[in-house]
């Protein structure tokens, strides 16, 4: 829509870094290998702790949402997801704890910086993930007593459901982007410096976590699939920047007055949240803005309907019947819009306010709508709201001159009647408030003799009150519809606005049941997960076996090895409960591949292996509305002793 | 006789403080009604007809501020039998109720001088104000 960074040109940019975060091999003296693979380990540590200290940020951001909720309400808005959110964030902690260890180390190279570039791609995905999270903050203001405000229209998006869910699902994919680069260098063949063994086990165990990141997504997404239209929603998210208010100085392009009008439906969007609460006693809340509003939702939705006519008979010059008769549509609900805006402002007749003489900039921006969307719809450069300059309209040609035109003109006009409901809203707000406040009056000369008021104005009688009311209501009932069918033009035309629709669908998803069924028939996000090969594969493939039978016997042979140390696990802990020795599972680099291939198949189950609580520690732990959910650093202490080895073993 | 030519007499004939604020105020209801009837989407000036439609209900409002403005009004004691502004094309009824607010914008100022009260100068400044919005907007003398 505008040329504001968005979520995704830095989610796009953390995926790509993570390709490749053990960034390029190095070519070492073989003395100097030990040395060269103990810095790597420490410096690929320091970088994982980067990128987990804002994953964490992140899942926090989110779980914060659920701190009014309480578990009832939780898993009936999120489902499965409650669930994933908490575990991906447990799991965060655990994998920063163990890395925390590996980055400081206990051999000869702790404290030691490491050189080599072994983290430059994470440093870089930590950077791009930080400035990420910054930009869904700026939608965001620190309230009262450390509470989230919303500051944008966006904010609703970033806390929706679908977008929630989006995001982890992202996060997921990067912490499964990471996490078998991380075990590749921790299990490596390389030849280990005295002293540092344990921080390549620790390494090797952050990773494993970063896998039941996954996991837990996994089995929330097999419930409730993350739509492709979800991610794109998210990585659509820009950053809360207004632009500045300008006015058409005239001469502007058609390309420059839709951008114009864009820009000024976002202030008056944005204005639009504002308003309302303080009608009960600022000054600034006079008749005139109202009126004033009223008025140039009337003129900019006569405009619409302008434009709407113009580009219909576009559309059909350039062979797309379909959508101009969607855009006559369009230009007749503009028309409805128009009439009932005009009723609204005619509500006003003999109804005013406590304090009168200045116009709000709330009106005075709806002023500015008008007047965009005006010199967009008519011929004249200086066309203005008087009857002195001529008012001959645009000709459909001069508005979009090729057909890839005509999805830019459409977005603009999309974007400006998106305005109208709000600016219907936020008035009736404030006219509601007003009017409770005995703000709302009436000239003395309007009411019949009986009344003995011995002042120029009364109180407006309730039923004046209630026919404004009506009014305004009519007027966001046909300004909705207009939107509405301007939106669905907007998705045939493949117009940038149409994310405008994908925002509100969103928001709607958590308690509008209709978007929430017509959701469920969209395409979900196809998930990359490739599984890399277990040991008996691998081993065959280092061998230079290309045979795909014997290959896909030796995939055969993992899995069913997978699934006997899986049994076996589940056995023990239904033994032994909480004091299982499972702690033997990772003591060799073998075994710990082994592990990894588990845990990266995606099995849920296979999180067992790596935290075996007690049953009551484990309620206790992963129940959704515990803060324990989040790991104790007491508790990451403990996980590791069960990880350490008994005895030394290569990593 | 129409509305608007009814109510420049009544204007013209005002002499006192009450009375014009009385003029006043029904001229800018006299001006809302031909505005109103003028709001034709399909004019050409339907933009310019909608926010002078909107100064003159601000004007009138002005005027109701004012405290020596009569509880009751002399000037229309009975229904009016007058039409809006018969058979009027827009450009007509443009011209008519620009030279009407001309008129409201002297005669307010007038008032305004006559006026010992603060809130009655005031209101009919800002009733004033408007009333040369309307002129402006339907393409008479620049807005003071």
């Amino acid at each position: 829509v505008t040329a504001r960074p968005v979520f995704g040109d830095f989610a796009d940019a953390v995926s790509a870094q993570l390709e490749d975060a053990l960034g390029p091999e190095r070519p070492v003296a073989r003395r100097k290998l030990a040395a060269a693979r103990a810095g790597q380990v420490q410096e690929f540590s320091r970088g994982l702790a980067g990128c987990l200290e804002v994953m964490a940020r992140y899942t926090a951001d989110i779980t914060m949402m659920f701190d009014d909720l309480t578990a009832q309400q939780r898993r009936a808005l999120y489902g499965e997801w409650a669930w994933a959110w908490f575990q991906a964030r447990h799991a965060i902690l655990n994998a920063a704890a163990f890395v925390s260890w590996a980055r400081s180390g206990t051999g000869a190279s702790a404290g030691r910086r490491a050189r080599g570039q072994a983290a430059t791609g994470l440093d870089a995905a930590a950077f791009s993930l930080t400035i990420g999270r910054d930009l869904l903050q700026t939608h965001f203001a620190a309230g009262p007593l450390g509470a989230r405000l919303d500051r944008s229209e966006w904010a609703p998006v970033v806390t929706s459901r679908p977008v929630t869910r989006a995001l982890l699902f992202e996060v997921a994919q990067w912490a499964r982007a990471i996490a078998p680069q991380g075990a590749r260098l921790a299990l490596s063949g390389a030849p280990v410096q005295r002293g540092t063994e344990q921080q390549r086990r620790w390494l090797n165990a952050a990773c494993q976590w970063l896998w039941v990141i996954d996991s837990a997504v996994q089995v929330a997404e097999r419930r409730d699939s993350v739509l492709t239209a979800d991610i794109s929603l998210l990585h659509a998210i820009p950053l809360h920047e207004l632009a500045p208010r300008l006015i058409p100085i005239g001469g502007e392009d058609v390309a420059r007055l839709c951008q114009g009008t864009t820009s000024c439906a976002e202030r008056v969007r944005h204005a639009a949240r504002t308003v309302g609460a303080d009608a009960s006693w600022s000054p600034a809340f006079t008749a005139e803005s109202l009126i004033h509003s009223a008025s140039c939702a009337t003129i900019s939705s006569h405009n619409c309907e302008i434009l709407l006519r113009s580009l219909a008979a576009r559309a059909a010059e350039h062979g797309v019947p379909d959508v101009s008769t969607r855009l006559l549509s369009s230009a007749d609900a503009a028309a409805v819009a128009r009439d009932s805006w005009l009723q609204a402002a005619r509500g006003w007749h003999r109804v005013t306010t406590d304090t009168r003489g200045t116009i709000s900039p709330f009106a005075a921006e709806t002023a500015d709508l008008a007047l965009w969307t005006g010199r967009l719809a008519h011929d004249d450069p200086q066309w203005t709201l008087t009857t002195a300059p001529s008012q001959a309209v645009r000709s459909p040609q001069s508005l979009a001159s090729g057909p890839g035109d005509l999805p830019r003109v459409v977005a603009a006009v999309h974007q400006a009647c998106e305005t109208l409901p709000g600016i219907a809203g936020a008035d009736s707000s404030q006219i509601h408030t007003a009017a409770r406040a005995g703000r709302l009056l009436v000239p003395t000369r309007s009411l019949p003799d009986t009344f003995d008021v011995p002042h120029p104005f009364a109180p407006a009688p309730g039923s004046r009150v209630d026919i404004l009311l009506g009014a305004y209501r009519d007027a966001w009932t046909a300004s909705t519809e207009l939107t509405t069918t301007v939106a669905a033009v907007a998705a045939d035309v493949r117009a940038p606005s149409r994310i405008l629709t994908a925002a509100r669908e969103a928001v709607q998803a958590g308690f509008v049941p209709e978007v929430a069924r017509a959701r469920r028939r969209r395409e979900p996000v196809a998930a990359s997960r490739p599984v890399p090969p277990g040991p008996v594969e691998r081993i065959l493939k280092d061998l230079g076996v290309r045979d795909l039978d014997v290959l896909l016997r030796a995939s055969a042979v993992d899995q069913a090895g997978d699934q006997m140390i899986l049994d076996v696990a589940h056995d023990r802990l239904g033994r032994y409960g909480g004091s299982a020795p499972y702690r033997d599972l990772n003591r060799s680099a073998s075994a710990a591949e082994v592990i990894n291939h588990l845990l990266a198949s995606g099995d849920p189950s296979a999180v067992a292996i790596l935290h075996p609580p007690r049953p009551s520690r484990a309620r206790r732990l992963l129940r959704p509305d515990s803060d324990r959910a989040a790991v104790s650093p007491r508790h990451a202490e403990r996980q590791s002793a069960r990880q350490e080895p008994e005895a030394e073993a290569e990593p | 006789m129409d509305r608007i030519a009814g109510a420049r007499a009544r204007l013209e004939a005002a002499d006192d403080l009450p009375a014009i604020l009385d003029a006043a105020y029904e001229a800018f209801e006299d001006m809302l009604t031909v505005i109103e009837d003028h709001q034709d989407p399909g004019g050409g000036v339907f933009a310019a007809f909608v926010m002078s439609g909107a100064a003159a209900m601000n004007g009138q409002n002005a005027v109701a501020g004012a405290p020596s403005l009569p509880h009751t009004s002399a000037v229309r004691a009975g229904p009016s039998d007058a039409g809006a502004a018969p058979g009027l094309s827009g450009g007509e009824a443009a011209a008519a109720v620009t030279g009407l607010s001309l008129l409201l914008v002297s005669r307010l100022d007038a008032a305004a001088g006559l006026a010992r009260n603060v809130a009655d100068r005031t209101a009919c400044a800002l009733a004033a104000r408007h009333a040369a919005s309307v002129c402006s907007l339907l393409g008479g003398a620049p807005r003071p």
